[in-house]
């Protein structure tokens, strides 16, 4: 066998992909030309490499899949025309799912570094901050230079103590970064919390609609349902609250999402309440709700 | 008309309930028949695979969501018509398959467009994001070296969505080559063909770093 053709078995070869026959050519082959084995050694480290470029899906993206594809399913399960137009109508309003998830890593690092850019500058109004001895460092390489002295190329992750008040804008975006931190539930709920307080920021309230849509952690969502309950007649936190009614896994949020929307009385929201009449499988979110569309004067079924 | 028993159904009921492993014919037909628990445990045997495969070809939390739906909703919308000539993974892989070369090839044009964007304060390399949120969460990731884990990532984007595809499904989800050949409409040799371009080209571009 020549070397050219034995190369472009080797992949073949290294998957398993071969007949007897061809793999048994191969092992002959290799046996007898170093050259084609190193190149084999080679093929091989550069698909170990490879392997560490695997991502796994962040936790928490499947159950959210889940969920997600059970309802889809079911209104999918349903044909009436008119149930369909309310459905995309539904579907319309609502953001796509993993939407939450995707700015979390990105933004926040943005967000980070730009403000921890503005914080580096003197003059820093209020803000106070001190910086520590770096928790994590790496030295990158090193290259000799004239004298005896090195030149070293060093990573250092630091971490910052700042103190400030929650109406401060700087405090504010590094809690809305934190409040995405998908690695870290309880910052989420103590962010949101503080967040809560200043809800009238448009920025702060879809960080607070993006909590409740799209966080994995129920803690968080019902925290953010708390900081949305002054604005529960905007119709950006209606369609966060049907949504999360209709899709959230938490009897908790749900019911908390019911009180939200029956405090306006508004015909818009019957649809839904009918909707979860017919899909909840909570005895309790079915009496809650059952009780706020009579308080509307609204038929608990739709026929 | 397919006639079941009363028993035969019940049993169906009775595994599917307790979760435990059913053949997966049995489940295709009970979904078939309307049964939505049967279909969930249908997909969750193969949907953590299907999450997996879509993640790691389109590095995006949202495009793999979508597939993800999409894909499931297909097989929910198309199960009647499924007559098991072939294995419903092969199947599931065409679907899903489809759908992320769909969407690599939908982002390849894109980005042929112009990832920098002009914004109010400036240009924004849009492919510079991406990076920066792919490096964030994976602690496996940060322990790479960055310079050879950006080397991999770009050379993984620049391969063309087949090869792309083909070495995922190869390298990192284990399926033979005629079943890869299967999944994408195209026969074992061609798939041979993709994979073996595709290891050239990451041996050509990574060659001095591993």
């Amino acid at each position: 066998m020549r070397c050219e053709d034995a190369r472009k078995q080797l992949v073949l070869f290294h998957y398993g992909e071969l007949t007897f026959d061809g793999e048994e050519a191969i092992h002959a082959h290799l046996e007898a030309c170093e050259p084609c084995r190193k190149e084999l050694e080679g093929m091989r480290a550069m698909l170990d490499a490879v392997d560490a470029a695997e991502a796994e899906p962040p936790a928490g993206l499947l159950a959210q899949c889940r969920r997600e594809l059970k309802y889809r399913v079911r209104d999918e399960a349903r044909s009436s025309p008119a149930r369909g137009n309310f459905w995309r109508r539904l579907a319309e309003w609502l953001p796509a799912p993993g939407m939450w998830l995707k700015p979390a890593g990105a933004v926040a690092l943005l967000a980070l570094g730009f403000f921890a850019a503005r914080l580096t500058q003197p003059g820093g109004e209020a803000l106070r901050m001190a910086q520590t001895d770096p928790v994590a460092m790496r030295v990158r390489s090193i290259e000799p230079v004239d004298g005896g002295r090195v030149r070293l190329v060093v990573e250092e992750t630091r971490q910052r103590v700042l103190k400030g008040r929650v109406d401060e804008i700087a405090i504010q975006q590094y809690l809305m970064a934190a409040a995405k931190d998908p690695a870290d539930p309880g910052l989420r709920v103590e962010s949101v919390e503080l967040l809560n307080r200043r809800g009238d920021s448009p920025d702060v309230r879809s960080v607070l609609l993006a909590a409740l849509q799209y966080d994995p952690n129920p803690g968080v969502r019902l925290k953010a349902i708390e900081g949305l309950r002054p604005y529960a007649a905007e119709p950006a936190t209606r369609m966060a609250l049907a949504r999360a009614l209709l899709l959230d896994d938490n009897p908790g949020v749900r019911t908390q999402a019911i009180d939200l929307l029956a405090e306006k009385q508004s015909p818009d929201i019957v649809g839904v309440f009918q909707e979860v009449m017919k899909r909840e499988e909570n005895n309790y979110v079915r009496l809650r709700t059952q009780k706020a569309l009579r308080e509307m004067n609204a038929s608990v079924e739709t026929f | 008309m397919e006639v079941h028993t009363v028993q035969e159904d019940a049993a169906l009921a009775t595994n599917v309930q307790s979760g435990l492993t059913m053949d997966e014919a049995a489940l295709i037909r009970a979904a078939q028949k309307g049964d939505e628990l049967a279909f969930e445990r249908l997909v969750q045997m193969y949907d953590h695979a299907v999450l997996r495969l879509a993640y790691n070809l389109l590095r995006s939390q949202e495009d793999a969501a979508e597939v993800y739906q999409e894909a499931f909703l297909r097989v929910y919308r198309n199960l009647s018509h499924f007559r098991f000539d072939c294995s419903f993974h092969t199947w599931l892989y065409r679907i899903v398959t489809n759908l992320c070369v769909d969407y690599l090839r939908k982002r390849k044009s894109r980005r042929e467009e112009s990832a920098v964007v002009a914004t109010e304060n400036g240009e924004r390399d849009l492919t510079q994001e991406w990076k920066e949120e792919r490096a964030d969460g994976d602690p496996q990731r940060k322990l790479m070296s960055r310079e050879l884990r950006e080397r991999i990532e770009s050379v993984l984007a620049e391969l063309t969505p087949r090869e792309r595809t083909v070495f995922e499904l190869r390298h990192f989800h284990g399926l033979r080559l005629r079943a890869i050949g299967e999944a994408l409409g195209a026969s074992e040799e061609a798939a041979k063909n993709c994979l073996f371009r595709a290891t050239q080209k990451m041996r050509a571009a990574l060659g001095d770093f591993v």
